[in-house]
């Protein structure tokens, strides 16, 4: 990898870690949603901090440009990220109509004791 | 015996009035429960004006959510029987006995009010005929059973479905889905002829580039169903 991109990407991704580190100290996210960013984060740091085990993972892998390994290792990062994202939201979706119907009945309940 | 008749309405102040009529005229012996789906409408106002039983979800939670909210009222209120009556003016009242007699006779669990037994009545448009037989393939296929109508949202359920309902009721396009689903349980269907309505006012909530992803999600549903999980039904 070009040493130019390593020393970018090593900034990049340890002001985004200090960014998040951050976040969490500040209660602005929960540590459950922000596991995966901080894995993938520390993941790619590692990654472009030590160019011998990029290598080592590239030949691995069959990728002959090892910079192709950090975009890929990236993508799936953020494909696993979505997907959590998905399910959550499908189980957050069932959460809210259970409340409103729940509330709604209630509110049912206390008009007729009106 | 008690029976309930749970009508959905999202924006039906132009038709509210007469479906109610209708039930009274009809099925005046038996409770209703108007489900308001947060209408942007006066559907509400309508409701609350005139006296009806309603009941007003805080969020607009698509049909799915709002007849299961009618189920968890039947449920709670330890009704035997539920019909789910559109609140649109498609059904027809005088149908209800029918359907009661229908579930006496034959012991099913859940009536469906079919179009496509006497075929009288409106029949919807070829395309959406054509998707209905559709879906009624793939259940027989999937159930080897045999539901002519199985979009129809006219149907009565004994109080064992109405706690399945509770349980687990799909959130968009319901009816082939929950159809499928009870089949897959082991519980019996039976259907009985009815005649609907075209609507008199609105426009239906399928139109064409959501008939796709309608088709899509059902069959998808009808074929991979859902392995229900046991859940704390709102007491």
């Amino acid at each position: 990898m070009e040493m130019r991109l390593q020393v970018f990407l090593l900034i990049g991704c340890i002001l985004v870690l200090i960014y998040f580190i951050n976040l969490i100290y500040r209660g602005v996210v929960e540590i459950k949603h922000t596991l995966v960013w901080l894995v993938a984060d520390i993941g790619i740091i590692l990654l472009c901090a030590i160019p011998s085990l990029l290598k080592a993972f590239s030949r691995l892998l069959g990728i002959i440009e090892p910079v192709n390994t950090v975009f890929l290792i990236g993508i799936l990062f953020l494909c696993s990220i979505v997907f959590y994202l998905t399910m959550s939201h499908s189980k957050s979706s069932k959460k809210i109509k259970d409340l409103a119907q729940k509330i709604a009945l209630l509110e049912k309940q206390l008009e007729d004791k009106e | 015996m008690k029976l309930i008749i749970i009508i959905p309405a999202f924006n039906e102040s132009k038709n509210i009035d007469n479906v109610i009529k209708d039930i009274k005229t009809y099925a005046g012996e038996y409770d209703y429960i108007i489900v308001n789906d947060c209408s942007s409408d006066n559907t509400l106002h309508i409701c609350k004006e005139k006296g009806y039983n309603v009941i007003d979800l805080p969020v607009n939670l698509g049909i799915g959510g709002c007849v299961q909210a009618g189920y968890k009222y039947a449920y709670k209120h330890k009704y035997d029987f539920a019909v789910q009556f559109d609140g649109d003016g498609q059904h027809n009242a005088k149908y209800i006995p029918g359907l009661l007699e229908c579930i006496e006779k034959t012991g099913a669990d859940m009536v469906i009010g079919s179009r496509f037994i006497n075929n009288k009545g409106f029949q919807s448009t070829p395309l959406r005929r054509f998707g209905i037989n559709l879906l009624s393939m793939s259940i027989a296929i999937m159930n080897r059973v045999k539901i002519t109508d199985p979009t129809s949202g006219f149907r009565l359920v004994n109080n064992k479905i109405i706690k399945e309902f509770c349980e687990f009721y799909p959130s968009d396009y319901p009816e082939p889905e929950s159809t499928s689903d009870i089949l897959r349980k082991g519980f019996k269907v039976a259907e009985t002829p009815v005649v609907m309505n075209e609507r008199a006012h609105g426009i239906s909530s399928i139109g064409s580039l959501k008939s796709i992803y309608y088709m899509a999600k059902v069959l998808l549903a009808i074929f991979i169903g859902k392995v229900t999980k046991k859940e704390r039904v709102a007491d």
